[in-house]
């Protein structure tokens, strides 16, 4: 770590968000995936997240970054449904268990999350160059 | 795309800037001090490079469709803004104290 630590570190909390963003993503787009009974339902994806620390635990930590991609629940909701081409012979199907409500407030957070890590660059950036202007007009 | 423009007048003041401070070391018999000085501003220049570089592979990998985070770029472009507005305080800094011996009453 160098001298703009506040950037570097804002900036991994920015993968961090953007990472979890495009898991959302994929759980949104595959909220409908109707998978058959004999095969695994599709699994939400869940990022974890793990704080970071370069310096040794001697200063402040380092950010942080992904550590895994879990996985949901694979056994999803065994919907009763006759007339879809992937049912079985007793007329079931495997769908996602995942929530849509809970899907859209991970959303709101992560998205706010990747916002207030863009404004930590920002005012790092602001402070940086109001200690350059120091004694500028003297 | 813009950084590396401004990374060509930077590096032809390193010579310059490092002789005047050797050239003010020899006047003002400080040899240790100023040779810490200079010594710091090489580090700094070879950092400001660095990120410079960074922030050039960046942008060519946006230009060329290659980039997975938009925010990578925009952060090593404010970096290496960062980094060049420091350099040039420094040497601006540097320039001024100079000046201000030459001007030195004796």
């Amino acid at each position: 770590m160098g001298m703009f630590d506040a950037i570097g570190v804002a900036g991994t909390g920015v993968t961090t968000y953007r990472t979890w963003l495009d898991a959302l993503s994929d759980n949104i787009s595959n909220i409908n995936t109707v998978r058959p009974y004999d095969q695994p339902a599709f699994q939400e994806k869940m990022v974890v997240a793990q704080a970071v620390d370069y310096t040794g635990g001697t200063g402040v930590g380092s950010g942080v970054r992904v550590e895994s991609i879990a996985h949901g629940n694979a056994e999803g909701r065994i919907v009763y449904d006759p007339t879809n081409s992937l049912a079985n012979k007793d007329g079931y199907v495997r769908q996602p268990d995942i929530d849509l409500g809970s899907q859209m407030t991970q959303l709101i957070m992560a998205q706010r999350g990747y916002q207030a890590n863009l404004a930590v660059v920002d005012r790092a950036h602001e402070a940086y160059s109001a200690a350059l202007a120091l004694g500028r007009n003297s | 795309m813009s950084i590396g423009p401004i990374a060509m007048p930077i590096m032809p003041t390193v010579p310059a800037a490092s002789t005047l401070s050797s050239t003010g070391t020899a006047g003002a018999s400080a040899a240790g001090s100023t040779e810490g000085f200079s010594n710091a501003l090489s580090g700094g220049l070879d950092n400001l490079q660095q990120l410079q570089s960074t922030a050039d592979t960046l942008a060519v990998q946006a230009a060329t469709g290659n980039l997975t985070n938009v925010h990578d770029y925009m952060i090593a472009a404010t970096k290496a803004s960062v980094a060049t507005d420091l350099t040039v305080a420094v040497r601006n800094k540097a320039v001024e104290a100079f000046n201000e011996i030459l001007r030195m009453q004796v």
